[in-house]
C-alpha cells in the first residue's frame, strides 16, 4: 500500500540549506504532521514529496515505487505521482466554477461524464457544499474555498494527501471547526496524510504522529503525547505547548537536582557530568495555594490572565518567573502572596550544553 | 562514460523533460540570439569592411576587406560635418527640445487630471492618450497644411493663402516645427508614466505635509515631486530615446530644406547606396540609446521602492482648484482640440480641396476620394476608394498588424512563462536581457540592421528582402520587449500553485498551459495584442528601409504621396489609417470590457 519513506534528503536554495539530512517514514494510513516555526523547511519537504521541488540528494519512496532517487537516477514528475495536495492558498482556479475545478482532474483521469458528475456530487456533499457547484471561487467565503480545495483533492481519490497549512488562512473559530472535519475525513478515507503546520495546537489535535522540525532538521518524531510530555530537547519543549513550558535553572547537589536557586529539592536522582541542568515543567503541573503550605514556595503574583475555562497566573519568585495554569476563574489579584509547588514527578531534565533530554 | 556519469545524465534529462520552461527558454535564447545579437554583430562587421559600392569610389578597395574607411568618413573625413556632426547636433537639439516640451505638458496634465477636482476626469483620461495611438507624424502633416511657405514648391499653407503672409523658413520647416510636432505627440509618455506614479501617491502623505505647516507649493515641491521623480526620470529617458530615433516627422519637416537628423541621414545614406555610412550611424544611435537606457535603469533601480505604495488606508483626495477650475478645464479642452480635432479637420478638409490653395466652396471636390483617374490632377492618381494601390496597402497593413499582434501576444506569453518559471537561473536572466535588447535599437537603426542582415539568404532563411515576412519579422522582434514584459507581468500575477495543482492532478504541460495559464493571462494577452496591432499599424521608421513596391503598407504609401507632393492623397490615407486604429481600439475595448477575469491574484 502507500507508506512514504524519505531517506537522507538534502535541499538547498542558492547554497543556503533548507532541508538537511532528513529521514522520515510515514506509515500507511497514518496522519503525520510536520510541525515547526516558519522557514524551517516544512513546505519544502512537502513539495519534494509531491515532486514540485527536486531534492539535491536523497531518496523518496511511496508504496513500492521510487519517486525520486539521486543515487539511482530515478525521477517521476509530479503529474505522474498521483498524489493529492492542498496548497496554503488553496490554488483554486479562479476562472472555473467549483464544479469545473473538481472536474478538470477527473477528466484528465479519463473518467466518463456520468461518473464525473456522480463523483462531484458525492464530494460536494461530503464537504457540505451541496448546491454551490456553479459558483466561482471568488464568490465563496474563505472556509468554503477551503472545502472546495479539499473536495478537489478527495475527488481524485489519491492514496496520499499532502496538505500545506490548509487552515492558516481561516479565522480562529472556523479553524477549529475545520479541524473536526479534517479529522473525520481522515478517519473515513484512511489516506496516508502528511500535514504541515506551524500551529502546535493543530498538530496535537490532528496527528497520529508529529515530526517537529527546526532549521531543516527533524528534532523529534513521536505521538502527540510523547511530544508533549517527553520532549527530546528544549527546542521541542518550548515550541510545543501553550502557554510556554517553565524552564528552571537547576543544580545537582549530592546527586539530586535542586531548582530555584537551590531552594526547591526535586528529590530526583541524576547522574550527569556537569553540576547544572535545566528542569522543565508545564504550567498545568505547577500547583498553587493561597495558604502557607509546608514544603511549598512562597511567591508574589505578577499578573493574572483569566481566559474562561482556565486562568494563567504569572508568579515572581526571586528573579525567576513561573507560569501556572489553573482551572476556571481565580480570585487571585496582582501582588497577592501565594504558595506554589512544581510537581517533580512531571519534570524533565535537560543538559545545559546540548539542551537534550537527560531524564 | 562510466556508469555513474551515465546515470547522472539520464537523471538530468529525465528531470529536464518535465521542466519545459528550461527547454522553452533555451529555444528562445537561440532564436533571439539569431535575430538580435547576430544582426548587430553582422552590421558591426559590415561597417568595418568595404562594400561593393565602395569599389568604384575608393582605389584598391575590395568588397569585404577590412577597413576603417566608413568610420573615418563619418567621424573625421571631409564630409563628416554634413554626414555626422550636423545631424548629431540637430538630433540632440530636437531630443532636448521635444523632451522638455513633452515632459512639461505631460506632467502638468497628469497632475491636473489625477490630483485635482477637474470635471470629466474619465473622459479626459481616455482622450488625452489618443495621440499616443496615432502615427507621430500626423501633426507634421497638419503643420505643413498651415505653415508651409513657398520655398520648396508645391502649394503653400493656409497662412500664406488666407493672410498673404509668407511664414519664415524656421516656422515652416526644420527644428522648431519638428520640436513642436513631436512634443505634442510624445507628451503622452510622460502623461502615462507620471499619472501612474501620482495615482499611487497617498494623499495622506500630502496632508501630513500640509498639517506640518507647508503651503501648497511647498507640498508639491517637497513631497509630491520627489515621489514622482522616478517616473519623471523614466519619461525623460523614454522620450529622449524615442525622439532621437524617429524618422517620420524629421523627414517631413526637415528633408525639404535639407536639415538632417541621424535617422534621416541614415535614410539618405542608404538611398545613396552608402550602406557602410548608414551602418556606422545606426551603431551610433544604438550606442546613444544604450546609454539612455543604462541611466534609466540606474534611476529606476535606485528609486523603485518609492513607487509601490498604496495598500492599507489608501486615499486620494483631489486638490481643489477653486476659481481656477473653469479656466483650467477650458484650457485642457482647448489643448485637446488643437492637437486632436483641428489636425483631423485640417486633413479632412484638405482632401476635399481640388486646388490645395483655394479655400472657396466651389473648389470643394470628392475627386481625391472617389474620382477616376484624371491626368490633369495628381498625375492621374485615382481617388482613394477606387485606388488598388491604397487598398493593397490597407490589406498589407492590417495583415501585418494582425499577424504581428497574434505572434507577439503568444510569443510574449511563452517567453514570459519561460522567464518567470526559470527565475533565479542564468538562463532566465539571459532570456530576459535578450528579449529586452531590441528596445535598445532605435527603429530606423534596426531597419538598417535587418536590411544588412536579410538582403541575402542567411542560414535557413532565404533572402527575405522584399517579402512580407521580413516586415513581420522585424515588427515582431521590435515589439518583443513589450510583449515579453506583458507576458512576464501576466505570469507573475498567476500564483505558481495554480499551475502546480493542475500538475499534481496529472495534467501534462500543454494542457496546463491551455486550460489554466492562458485563460488567466487573457486580459494581458488581449491588451498586448491591441498594443502591438496599433504600433505596427502606425510604424514607419522601422520599416521604411525595408519596403518594396509589393509590400507597401499605409504608412509608407502616405510617405510616398507626401514625397511626390500629392498632399490630398497623403492626408486622405492618413485619415483612413487613423480610422482603422481608432476602430481597432474601440472593438478591442468592447471585447475586453465585457468579460474580465475575476480574482486572478491570490491573496
Ligand atoms: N523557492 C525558494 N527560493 C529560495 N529560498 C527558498 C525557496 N523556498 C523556500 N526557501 C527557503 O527555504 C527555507 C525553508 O522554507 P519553507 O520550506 O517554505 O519553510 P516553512 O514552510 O517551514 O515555513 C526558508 O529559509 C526559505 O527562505
Ligand atoms: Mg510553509
Amino acid at each position: 500500500m502507500s507508506g512514504i519513506k524519505l531517506s537522507n534528503i538534502f535541499k538547498s536554495y542558492s547554497g543556503i540549506p533548507a532541508v538537511r539530512s532528513l529521514s522520515l517514514e510515514v506509515k500507511d494510513g497514518e496522519f503525520l504532521t510536520l510541525l515547526g516555526p516558519s522557514g524551517c523547511g516544512k513546505t519544502t519537504t512537502l513539495r519534494m514529496i509531491a515532486g514540485l521541488e527536486d531534492a539535491d540528494k536523497g531518496e523518496i519512496v511511496v508504496g513500492n515505487t521510487v519517486f525520486y532517487s539521486s543515487l539511482k537516477g530515478v525521477y517521476i514528475p509530479p503529474e505522474k505521482r498521483k498524489l493529492g495536495f492542498i496548497f496554503q492558498s488553496y490554488a483554486l482556479w479562479p476562472h472555473m466554477t467549483v464544479r469545473k475545478n473538481i472536474a478538470l482532474g477527473l477528466e484528465q483521469q479519463g473518467l466518463g461524464r456520468e461518473d464525473i458528475e456522480k463523483r462531484i456530487e458525492e464530494v460536494l456533499v461530503k464537504v457540505q457544499l451541496e448546491g454551490l457547484g456553479e459558483r466561482y471561487p471568488s464568490e465563496l467565503s474563505g472556509g468554503q474555498q477551503q472545502r472546495v480545495a479539499v473536495a478537489r483533492m478527495v475527488a481524485m481519490e489519491p492514496e496520499i494527501f499532502l496538505m500545506d497549512e490548509p487552515l492558516s488562512n481561516l479565522d480562529a473559530m472556523l479553524r477549529i471547526d475545520m479541524r473536526t472535519e479534517l479529522k473525520r475525513l481522515h478517519h473515513e478515507l484512511k489516506a496516508t496524510t502528511v500535514y504541515v503546520t506551524h500551529d502546535q495546537n493543530e498538530a496535537l489535535t490532528l496527528s497520529d504522529r508529529i515530526a517537529v522540525m527546526n532549521k531543516g532538521e527533524i528534532k523529534q518524531i513521536g505521538s502527540p503525547e510523547e511530544i508533549y510530555t517527553k520532549p527530546d530537547d528544549l527546542f521541542v519543549a518550548r515550541f510545543v505547548g501553550s502557554p510556554r513550558i517553565n524552564i528552571l535553572q537547576g543544580t545537582i547537589e549530592k546527586g539530586t537536582v535542586r531548582v530555584l536557586k537551590g531552594r526547591f529539592n526535586t528529590n530526583t536522582q541524576i547522574k550527569y557530568k556537569n553540576d547544572s541542568v535545566f528542569a522543565t515543567i508545564r504550567p498545568e503541573d505547577v500547583r498553587i495555594n493561597q495558604r502557607k503550605t509546608e514544603g511549598w514556595l512562597e511567591a508574589k503574583v505578577y499578573s493574572v490572565l483569566p481566559a474562561g475555562s482556565e486562568t494563567l497566573v504569572y508568579l515572581k519568585y526571586n528573579d525567576s518567573s513561573i507560569t501556572v495554569k489553573m482551572n476556571g476563574f481565580s480570585s487571585l489579584k496582582e501582588d497577592d502572596l501565594v504558595w506554589f509547588y512544581p510537581d517533580p514527578a512531571k519534570m524533565n531534565f535537560y543538559s545545559t550544553e546540548t539542551e537534550k533530554l537527560i531524564k | 562514460m562510466n556508469d555513474q556519469g551515465h546515470n547522472r545524465l539520464k537523471f538530468g534529462l529525465a528531470k529536464l523533460r518535465y521542466k519545459n520552461y528550461y527547454i522553452l527558454a533555451v529555444v528562445f535564447i537561440v532564436i533571439f540570439t539569431f535575430l538580435v545579437l547576430v544582426p548587430l554583430i553582422k552590421i558591426l562587421i559590415t561597417s568595418l569592411s568595404f562594400q561593393a559600392n565602395d569599389e568604384r569610389i575608393v582605389r584598391g578597395a575590395r568588397e569585404g576587406a577590412f577597413t576603417f574607411y566608413h568610420y573615418t568618413r563619418v567621424f573625421v573625413g571631409r564630409l563628416s560635418r554634413s554626414l555626422f556632426y550636423k545631424p548629431l547636433k540637430n538630433t540632440i537639439i530636437i531630443g532636448i527640445g521635444v523632451t522638455t516640451l513633452s515632459m512639461f505638458m505631460g506632467t502638468i496634465l497628469a497632475w491636473i487630471i489625477v490630483r485635482t477636482n477637474i470635471p470629466f476626469k474619465k473622459f479626459l483620461n481616455t482622450v488625452i492618450v489618443i495621440p499616443y495611438m496615432m502615427p507621430s507624424w500626423v501633426l507634421a502633416l497638419a503643420w505643413l497644411l498651415v505653415f508651409k511657405n513657398n520655398r520648396t514648391g508645391g502649394a503653400p499653407g493656409m497662412i500664406t493663402d488666407l493672410f498673404g503672409i509668407v511664414p519664415p523658413d524656421w516656422l515652416s520647416y526644420g527644428i522648431f516645427p519638428i520640436i513642436i510636432c513631436l512634443g505634442f505627440h510624445y507628451y503622452a509618455y510622460s502623461f502615462l508614466l507620471v499619472s501612474g506614479a501620482l495615482e499611487t501617491v497617498n494623499s495622506e502623505l500630502e496632508e501630513a505635509g500640509a498639517l506640518s505647516g507647508l503651503d501648497k507649493l511647498k507640498v508639491l515641491k517637497k513631497i509630491t515631486f520627489p515621489l514622482v521623480l522616478p517616473a519623471l526620470g523614466s519619461s525623460f529617458v523614454l522620450t529622449f530615446s524615442r525622439s532621437m530615433g524617429t524618422f517620420g516627422t524629421p523627414a517631413l519637416l526637415g528633408l525639404p530644406v535639407r536639415i538632417f537628423t541621424i535617422p534621416t541621414q541614415i535614410y539618405a545614406s542608404i538611398n545613396a547606396r552608402n550602406t557602410g555610412d548608414s551602418f556606422v550611424l545606426a551603431l551610433v544611435l544604438v550606442f546613444m540609446a544604450a546609454i539612455a537606457i543604462y541611466f534609466n535603469s540606474k534611476i529606476i533601480g535606485k528609486r523603485k521602492s518609492y513607487v509601490t505604495m498604496g495598500g492599507k488606508g489608501f486615499r486620494s483626495k483631489p486638490n481643489n482648484l477653486g476659481i481656477w477650475r473653469i479656466p483650467i478645464t477650458v484650457a485642457v479642452f482647448m489643448f485637446l482640440i488643437i492637437i486632436i480635432i483641428i489636425p483631423v479637420i485640417l486633413l479632412a478638409w484638405n482632401t476635399l480641396m481640388l486646388l490645395p490653395d483655394d479655400y472657396s466652396l466651389s473648389n470643394l471636390t470628392t475627386h481625391f476620394w472617389v474620382g477616376e483617374s484624371n491626368f490633369k490632377i495628381s498625375s492621374g492618381e485615382e481617388g482613394i476608394f477606387r485606388n488598388p494601390g491604397i487598398w493593397g496597402g490597407v490589406a498589407n497593413s492590417i495583415k501585418l498588424g494582425i499577424s504581428a499582434a497574434l505572434l507577439n501576444a503568444f510569443l510574449g506569453l511563452f517567453v514570459g512563462y519561460a522567464i518567470v518559471r526559470s527565475r533565479g537561473t542564468r538562463i532566465s536572466r539571459s532570456l530576459e536581457a535578450l528579449s529586452f535588447a531590441p528596445y535598445v535599437f532605435p527603429s530606423i537603426a534596426m531597419g538598417a540592421i535587418y536590411l544588412g542582415m536579410f538582403a541575402r539568404p542567411v542560414g535557413p532563411f532565404p533572402a527575405l528582402y522584399g517579402t512580407f515576412w521580413l516586415l513581420l519579422l522585424i515588427v515582431v522582434v521590435k515589439n518583443m520587449p513589450f510583449s515579453s514584459r506583458t507576458g512576464m507581468s501576466a505570469m507573475l500575477q498567476i500564483d505558481k500553485s495554480l499551475e502546480e495543482s493542475a500538475q499534481i492532478e496529472g495534467m501534462p504541460w500543454f494542457k496546463r498551459f491551455w486550460k489554466i495559464i492562458f485563460p488567466l493571462s487573457r486580459s494581458g494577452f488581449f491588451s498586448g495584442m491591441l498594443l502591438t496591432f496599433i504600433t505596427s499599424m502606425r510604424e514607419l521608421s522601422l520599416i521604411i528601409l525595408l519596403i518594396t513596391p509589393s509590400t507597401r503598407v499605409l504608412t509608407t504609401i502616405i510617405f510616398g504621396y507626401e514625397d511626390q507632393d500629392m498632399v490630398q492623397h497623403a492626408n486622405g490615407v492618413t485619415l483612413i489609417l487613423m480610422l482603422i486604429i481608432v476602430s481597432a481600439n474601440f472593438i478591442m475595448r468592447r471585447f475586453l470590457g465585457s468579460k474580465s477575469v475575476i480574482g486572478i491574484k491570490e491573496s
